[in-house]
C-alpha cells in the first residue's frame, strides 16, 4: 500500500514537471497537410488559415495550398502538378482594392517554383488569374512585395512588376539568379538581393539603377531603415551584416554573425536577426549598431507573437520555435521553446490572428492553438498566467513530495488526504479542456447546412452571412447580414447590440454562459446553429462564415 | 457542457414549483417520521448537519461538482439508517437548491443522493463502531457516476433518443470523475470527523433511550 502511494505521487510529480514551452496558447485543433513541408508561415484573414507545403518533385505527390476554417474545417486545396523544385515563397493576401490600373478582388497570391505566379480566390482557391515567369532548374521562391495596385515578384533571374487586377505585367527586367530573395521598397527603388551577390536597386519604372557587390548570397528582403537597407548576407560559413546607405552608395560592415542566416525581422524599433549563433538586435539612430545577442540556434523565417516576443525556428531533430522578448531598447531575454507535438526540423514562422496562433514545420501537420489571455473576459495579462501557473506548479509539487514523505513515514491517513487533494486541484484546472476535448469526441458531426432553418420572408441580403434568431417571450427578432463572427458569444453580442436586446452573462470556469435575453431567464436559453444544439460554451462554440443561429427558451 | 446556465430540464410553473417543495418536504418529514424515535438532541444535531452541509454546499458552488453531500448522505445512512439518510439527502437537496438553482432537477438530485444515503446505510461502512475508511473511499468513488446517472434523468425530453441521452451521459464523464475525486477528498478528510460526530449522535441516542426519555422527535 505505502509503496503503491510513493509510486502514485512520483508519477504525479513527473506529470507535473514544468515544461519548457509552458505558454498561454492552448492547442486547438491540427490538420495533417503532408506529405510535404510546412517550409513558410501559414497566412490567415477573417475566414481562413491558408498553408502550403514543399518538398516534392518526383513520384507522385505534389505541393499544394490548403485553406481551413478556424475552427480546422478544411475548405479548399490547390495543387502544382509541375513543381520542380522547393516551393517556399511566402504566401500573400491582398484585400480587395482599386487603383490606376484597374479593382481587384480579396486574392491570395502565391509564388510556385514551376515559375508560376497565381492569384486565386481565398474563398474556393479557383484562379483569377496567372503568370508564367522564368524556370533555370526553379521558378519562384522568394517573397513578393504588395506596392499599390501592384505586385512585385523576385523571379528566378530578375523581377517582375504586376497590376494586380489582372496580372498584367508592368514590367520585367533580367538580373541575376535568386533563391528565397525577398523585395524591398525604398522611395521609388525597389531593393532585391540575388545568390550571386549582387544586391539590385530597379526603379519602380522597370529600370535598373543600382547593383551593389556583397560578400555573399541574399535570400531575404533587405530591412529599410530611412535611406539606409540593413542586409544579411550569407557566405559559405559564416554571415555577415551590412548597413548600405543609399543616398551615399556606401556598404558598411556591422557585424559578422553565424551561418545560414534566417529572414531578419523588425520589432518596433529594433531590428532581430537570426542564424546558427544565434539572435542578435540591432537599432539604428545616426548610425546602426548591435545592441544584444543570443545564443541559440535559428533558422528560416521568423515572426512577432504577442506584441513582443520574436518566434525562431529551430531547425534541428530536437526543433521546437524559441521565444525571445524584446523590450524597448532592443535588448534581448530568451524564455523558453515554444514545444508542439510534432517538434523536428523546420524553418516556418508562425502566424498570429486575434486569437490563434497557427504553426506548422517539416512534420507537415499545420497547428492552430488559442490563446485565452487575448480574451477581454480575462483579465490576467500573460505575465501574470505565467506566475500564477509557477506557483501553482510549485504548491502541487510541495503537496505530492509531502505526500510520498508521509507515506514513507507511515502516516498513511495524512499522506492520503494531501494525495486526494492534489489530485482534485489538478483535475478541477484540467476539467475545462478535458471538457471540451471530450465534448468534440462525443459530438462530432459533419458541418450542417444552413438551408433547412432558412425563413423565406428573410432578406436575400442575408443569404452567404450569418443569421441570428431570438425567440423572445415578447416575440421573434430576426438579425441578418453579419460576417466575420467567429464565436457564438460574439455574434450574439453584435446582434443582440442591434436590436436593443439586453444580454446577461456569466463568466464561469468552464466558460462564458448566457442567463437572460431582456432580463428574461426562464428555464435557461439554448442555441441551436443550423438546427443542430449547441454543446458548448457560447464563447468556445465557433461558428462558421454562414449560419442561423437561434436562440430559444429551454 | 450546457449552453446556458439553469438549463436542467422543463421549467416548473410557479404553482408546479410549490407543489414539488411541498412534495419533497413531506416526504423529508415522512422518512424523519418512520425512522426509528429520536430525541430532541439527535433531531436537533442531525438539522445542524443538514444544515452545515447545505451550507457548505452553497459556497463550494463555484468548484463543479465538488461538494460534501454525497459523502455525508453516505455516513448519515450508514449511522441513523435508510429512512433519515434520505430525509436528510431530500433537505440538503432542497434548502440549498433554493440557494443555488431550484428547480425540476431538485427532485432527481434528491432522489439520487437519497439512493446513495440508502447504499450507505446497508454497505457497512460501521463494523464494531469502526470506520471502515477504505471501504468509504470506494463507495464514494461509486456513488458519483450512480448519482451523475440519476440527476441526468432530469433532462429527458420527449424528444430525446436514447442516443442523444447516452451522448449527454457521456458528456458528463469529466463532471462525474471531478465528483469522484471531490468524494475521496471529502472522505479522507472529513470521513473520521463525520463517523466521530455521528457517533456520537448514536450514543447520545441510545443513552436517552435506554433511561427512559421518550420526549424524542417523534414521541
Amino acid at each position: 500500500m505505502r509503496r503503491s502511494l510513493m509510486l502514485l505521487v512520483g508519477f504525479a510529480l513527473f506529470l507535473c514537471t514544468p515544461h519548457a514551452s509552458a505558454t498561454a496558447w492552448v492547442p486547438a485543433w491540427e490538420q495533417d497537410v503532408g506529405p510535404g513541408y510546412i517550409t513558410t508561415s501559414p497566412v490567415a484573414d477573417d475566414e481562413h488559415v491558408y498553408v502550403r507545403t514543399s518538398g516534392f518533385w518526383t513520384g507522385e505527390e505534389r505541393p499544394v495550398v490548403k485553406a481551413f476554417t478556424h475552427e480546422g474545417v478544411h475548405k479548399w486545396t490547390r495543387a502544382s502538378p509541375t513543381t520542380v523544385q522547393h516551393d517556399m515563397s511566402p504566401l500573400l493576401l491582398v484585400d480587395a482594392g482599386a487603383g490606376p490600373c484597374g479593382q481587384w478582388p480579396e486574392m491570395l497570391l502565391v509564388g510556385w517554383a514551376n515559375g508560376d505566379f497565381t492569384a486565386l480566390h481565398p474563398s474556393n482557391g479557383t484562379l483569377i488569374w496567372q503568370v508564367n515567369t522564368t524556370v533555370k532548374a526553379w521558378g519562384i521562391t522568394g517573397a513578393a512585395l504588395l506596392d499599390a495596385d501592384h505586385v512585385v515578384v523576385p523571379t528566378r533571374n530578375g523581377l517582375m512588376q504586376l497590376c494586380l487586377e489582372n496580372g498584367e505585367i508592368g514590367f520585367e527586367v533580367q538580373l541575376s539568379d535568386g533563391w528565397r530573395n525577398g523585395v524591398a521598397k525604398q522611395g521609388e527603388t525597389y531593393w532585391v538581393g540575388s545568390e550571386t551577390g549582387t544586391l539590385w536597386g530597379v526603379h519602380s519604372n522597370g529600370t535598373v539603377i543600382s547593383s551593389v557587390n556583397l560578400s555573399g548570397s541574399l535570400r531575404h528582403a533587405p530591412l529599410v531603415v530611412d535611406h539606409r537597407l540593413l542586409l544579411h548576407v550569407q557566405e559559405d560559413a559564416s554571415s555577415s551584416l551590412y548597413v548600405y546607405t543609399t543616398t551615399s552608395d556606401s556598404l558598411a560592415l556591422l557585424a559578422t554573425l553565424g551561418g545560414s542566416p534566417a529572414v531578419p525581422l523588425k520589432v518596433d524599433q529594433t531590428f532581430v536577426f537570426g542564424d546558427r549563433q544565434g539572435l542578435t538586435s540591432v537599432r539604428c539612430e545616426q548610425a546602426c549598431s548591435v545592441v544584444d545577442s543570443l545564443a541559440t540556434l535559428v533558422s528560416g523565417e521568423m515572426a512577432l507573437v504577442s506584441e513582443d516576443r520574436v518566434f525562431a525556428p529551430v531547425n534541428t531533430p530536437e526543433g521546437g520555435w524559441f521565444i525571445a522578448e524584446v523590450n524597448e531598447s532592443g535588448g534581448l531575454a530568451g524564455s523558453g521553446v515554444f514545444s508542439t507535438p510534432y517538434d523536428g526540423y523546420g524553418t516556418s514562422a508562425p502566424a498570429q490572428t486575434s486569437s490563434m496562433l497557427y504553426i506548422g514545420n517539416d512534420a507537415g501537420v499545420l497547428m492552430a492553438y488559442e490563446s485565452k489571455d487575448l480574451s477581454p473576459e480575462l483579465p490576467l495579462d500573460e505575465g501574470q498566467n505565467e506566475g500564477l501557473a509557477l506557483l501553482g506548479i510549485i504548491g502541487l509539487t510541495f503537496a505530492l513530495g509531502g505526500s510520498a514523505t508521509m507515506a514513507k513515514r507511515g502516516r498513511m491517513n495524512n499522506a492520503w488526504a494531501l494525495l486526494s487533494f492534489s489530485a482534485l486541484v489538478i483535475a478541477l484546472l484540467m476539467l475545462p479542456d478535458v471538457s471540451n476535448a471530450w465534448n468534440d469526441v462525443l459530438t462530432e458531426a459533419p458541418p450542417t447546412s444552413p438551408d433547412e432553418e432558412w425563413d423565406p420572408s428573410w432578406s436575400e441580403d442575408w443569404l452567404g452571412t450569418q443569421v441570428v434568431v431570438f425567440e423572445l417571450p415578447e416575440g421573434t427578432v430576426s438579425l441578418g447580414g453579419f460576417e466575420g463572427h467567429t464565436t457564438v458569444w460574439s455574434l450574439t453580442k453584435d446582434a443582440a447590440s442591434q436590436s436593443g436586446i439586453n444580454v446577461e452573462t456569466e463568466d464561469t470556469s468552464l466558460g462564458l454562459y448566457l442567463i437572460s435575453f431582456n432580463e428574461t431567464r426562464g428555464g435557461g436559453w439554448e442555441y441551436t446553429i443550423n438546427g443542430e444544439r449547441g454543446t458548448y460554451a457560447i464563447d468556445v462554440a465557433a461558428v462558421e462564415p454562414t449560419l442561423v443561429l437561434r436562440w430559444s427558451l429551454a | 457542457m450546457f449552453q446556458a446556465l439553469g438549463v436542467h430540464g422543463p421549467e416548473l410553473s410557479p404553482l408546479g414549483s410549490v407543489l414539488l417543495d411541498m412534495a419533497l418536504v413531506a416526504a423529508a418529514f415522512g422518512f424523519l417520521l418512520s425512522a426509528p424515535r429520536a430525541n430532541r438532541m439527535t433531531a436537533a444535531m442531525l438539522m445542524t448537519m443538514v444544515l452545515a452541509t447545505t451550507a457548505l454546499r452553497v459556497v463550494m458552488q463555484p468548484l463543479p461538482n465538488v461538494q460534501p453531500v454525497t459523502v455525508a448522505a453516505l455516513l448519515v445512512g450508514a449511522h441513523l439508517g435508510a429512512k433519515r439518510g434520505v430525509a436528510f439527502a431530500i433537505l440538503v437537496s432542497l434548502l440549498s437548491n433554493l440557494l443555488i438553482s431550484h428547480g425540476w432537477w431538485t427532485l432527481f438530485q434528491a432522489l439520487g443522493w437519497s439512493i446513495v444515503a440508502v447504499i450507505g446505510a446497508n454497505a457497512r461502512l460501521i463494523v464494531d463502531g469502526r470506520l471502515q475508511t477504505a471501504r468509504l473511499c470506494l463507495y464514494a468513488v461509486l456513488a458519483a457516476p450512480l448519482f451523475g446517472f440519476v440527476s441526468t434523468l432530469s433532462l429527458i425530453s420527449p424528444e430525446m433518443s436514447v442516443g442523444q441521452f447516452i451522448v449527454l451521459l457521456g458528456q458528463g464523464l469529466p463532471f462525474d470523475a471531478i465528483h469522484a475525486l471531490g468524494n475521496l477528498a471529502f472522505a479522507v478528510w472529513t470521513g473520521a470527523m463525520l463517523h466521530q460526530f455521528l457517533s456520537g449522535l448514536t450514543a447520545a441516542e441510545e443513552e436517552v433511550l435506554a433511561v427512559g426519555d421518550v420526549h424524542g422527535f417523534d414521541a
